[in-house]
């Protein structure tokens, strides 16, 4: 009894042909007929792990790489890491369809090719044919692993040096093709998970969900081979010519058009609404009762220098205006090195102005606290703390420069 | 002392955005090493032999990504360029090529630069910086660079403060390895850091509230550190020269955090450098990690 996946393979095959439905022996012949001429064009198929296409489609003689790196906890996304079946790779589209055929499901799962290299009963049984002896369709088709003797690159794949021992290696940079596509069937079988759909769902309705999801945001899609994936790689072409590119961005820095303060830096382009989260969690630690220890002092520590950075923010913004803004406005003198950009120098060779932003900053911080949490909340702050203020500040104050 | 060559602002056109088969965005730390090792080979046949640069940062002030997205669609596309034609004046068959414009301040640790030859240094800096790729792209202009010698860890700030604001890369290999070791393989250890995890919770009145979180504090991105030698060393056919070891290699990647520069405590956390491991058929760009 020949193979269900075998048997539709060869239908497909005969249905160019033929218009009715062929029964097992018409099959057998197309088997009979077609294998022979397959095994003889094996040989210019390969199983490789580094299709060289990726790198330029018209890429061509160059090695066929087929690596087998071993698996280690290293934290790298490398070959050996992942466990992925090899890619195939062909001269002619002309030949796909021994790809195909090899790849083909038996009964038990796994493909034609796994058979042949276990050399199982099944095949044998499946494939013997009066047309070629058995054992010679077996190592025919077995080529395929085999990957021609050559040590050859090519000038249309991307060579890198990488220094060495005070030399060079030169590094011809290959795609691993099974690792790309098993990033995007990952993704993709977390994104088009019936859990996913189902939680996504709850969520949207403000339901409970046991698992809950996860998303990926960002991601860019890259095409390769335009309209003839297949002349890529086989992996290539189940995919449709498509991988996933995970997105490897900083974060935006808002450096936002800031209107220029004219009078005041703390009056005009900082507003304690914008720090308001920031100081209630100073607010809660000042509230705390247990006898200062360390934890609550370096929390303090820590939000209040939170809040001195995020003013920075501001400040660098400023900075980023074309110089001279600050020429005809009524800003102090200290604010005026502080955030123009002409003052660049001046802020590198002086100190003094340092030293008076810090007690202004540190003013501010004390200000805008009681503001923030409001007056009768707020802990009453006095000298001591001011004085810790600035002493913070100071230790800090390369960054406030 | 450390000695940083310190290159301000330099504004770069269309440099790779294409950082590993995985990866779109910010270049690939080889790419700005080599970019450095360049300058250097330049600077050393110009009088300066005895000059190397030992460590690099790269604070990245903005980046513009080629990509778009149309209304509704879930993923971006690369704005493609017109390749060059084929001899005969046909479009090759499609590479998508992805670019990115960016604004960046270099901070290079420098060895075999005194004060005997400090204005020299910076004068020959000067002359071969203007003609320089970085990360394929073209260099627009930059400010002047500047000459900086900071005590170690205790002086950092004094470098970091001239990178903001930017955002620079710290290694994070620790929390892919650790995933690892834990028993996930490479693309579940870092899509589980990339994941944005959506969970409900049903507190005592019945109400439900839903969380959203990442796995791990901070900005983490996956990076392209380095290349994974796949054939054995040797020479092939068609390689730029016949004389240097050729090997086939992929991209390596692992995770990285962007930070503000002035949260840094060490300059090791800031600078990263090139290295070989041969039993591993490795070719790093990595930070000296207190471990190794």
């Amino acid at each position: 009894m020949m193979d269900p996946a075998l048997q539709q393979f060869l239908s497909e095959r005969l249905k160019k042909k033929t218009s009715s439905a062929p029964n097992e022996a018409e099959l057998q012949q197309e088997l009979n007929d077609w294998l022979p001429t397959a095994v003889t064009k094996t040989h210019k198929l390969f199983r490789v792990t580094h299709p060289v296409k990726f790198s330029h489609p018209d890429v061509k003689n160059t090695s066929e790489i087929r690596v087998s790196a071993e698996r280690k906890p290293d934290g790298f996304l490398r070959s050996g890491n992942v466990a992925v079946e090899p890619d195939m790779v062909f001269d002619t589209a002309a030949n796909i369809p021994i790809l195909k055929f090899l790849s083909l499901k038996l009964a038990d799962g796994l493909s034609i090719l796994a058979h042949l290299e276990n050399d199982s009963d099944l095949v044998k049984q499946q494939l013997e044919l009066p047309s070629l002896p058995y054992t010679d369709i077996r190592q025919g088709l077995l080529q395929i692993n085999q990957l021609p003797d050559r040590t050859s690159t090519s000038d249309k794949i991307k060579q890198v040096y990488f220094p060495v021992d005070g030399g060079y290696h030169l590094l011809s940079l290959l795609t691993p093709s099974g690792l790309m596509f098993k990033l995007k069937e990952r993704i993709n079988s977390i994104r088009f998970a019936e859990t996913t759909k189902q939680a996504r769902e709850a969520r949207r309705n403000q339901q409970h969900h046991d698992t809950g999801y996860q998303e990926f945001y960002g991601l860019t899609e890259i095409g390769f081979g335009g309209t003839k994936p297949q002349n890529i790689s086989v992996l290539n072409n189940q995919n449709g010519g498509t991988a996933y590119l995970l997105p490897s961005l900083p974060p935006p820095l808002t450096l936002n058009k800031l209107q220029p303060p004219k009078t005041d830096f703390f009056l005009q382009s900082v507003y304690a609404k914008h720090f308001l989260e920031k100081f209630q969690a100073l607010h809660a630690l000042f509230q705390d009762n247990v006898p200062a220890n360390i934890h609550v002092r370096e929390g303090r520590d820590y939000w209040l220098f939170q809040i001195a950075e995020q003013v920075m923010e501001t400040v660098w913004a400023l900075r980023e205006l074309p110089g001279g803004w600050s020429e005809h406005g009524q800003l102090p003198p200290t604010q005026k090195i502080w955030l123009d950009q002409d003052h660049a120098e001046q802020r590198e060779q002086a100190d003094d102005w340092l030293d008076a932003v810090i007690v202004a900053l540190a003013d501010w911080l004390a200000i805008t606290y009681k503001h923030a949490i409001g007056e009768r909340q707020a802990k009453a702050l006095g000298d001591a703390e001011l004085k810790h203020f600035r002493q913070l500040l100071d230790d800090h104050r390369e960054v406030l420069r | 002392m450390n000695r940083i060559l310190l290159i301000p602002r330099l504004r770069i056109h269309n440099a790779n955005a294409l950082s590993s088969p995985y990866t779109i965005g910010f270049p690939a730390l080889t790419a700005w090493l080599g970019g450095v090792h360049a300058l250097q080979r330049k600077l050393n046949a110009d009088g300066l032999p005895q000059l190397s640069f030992s460590r690099t940062a790269v604070a990245c002030h903005r980046i513009d990504l080629q990509t778009y997205k149309h209304a509704g669609d879930y993923l971006y596309s690369i704005v493609g360029t017109g390749n060059p034609l084929d001899k005969s004046g046909e479009r090759p068959s499609f590479i998508e090529e992805a670019r990115c414009h960016l604004d960046v301040s270099l901070a290079i640790e420098t060895q075999g630069i005194g004060k005997a030859n400090e204005d020299e240094f910076l004068a020959a800096v000067n002359r071969h910086l203007p003609k320089l790729k970085w990360a394929g792209g073209d260099s627009l202009g930059y400010k002047a660079p500047q000459w900086l010698a900071i005590a170690g860890d205790n002086e950092l700030a004094n470098l970091t403060r001239k990178l903001m604001p930017s955002y620079v890369l710290k290694q994070r290999r620790d929390l892919m390895a650790q995933a690892m070791t834990e028993g996930q393989d490479a693309i579940d250890a870092l899509l589980d850091y990339l994941a944005v995890h959506y969970q409900s919770r049903t507190d005592d009145d019945g109400h439900v509230s839903w969380t959203a979180e990442r796995k791990a504090k901070g900005w983490i991105v996956p990076i392209a550190a380095g290349f994974h030698g796949v054939s054995a060393l040797g020479h092939a056919e068609h390689q730029r020269d016949q004389i240097t070891p050729h090997r086939f290699a992929e991209s390596l990647v692992t995770l990285g955090e962007f930070v503000m520069p002035h949260r840094l405590k060490r300059l090791d956390d800031l600078l990263w450098r090139s290295r070989y491991d041969a039993d591993n058929y490795l070719y790093l760009i990595e930070q000296h990690s207190r471990n190794a």
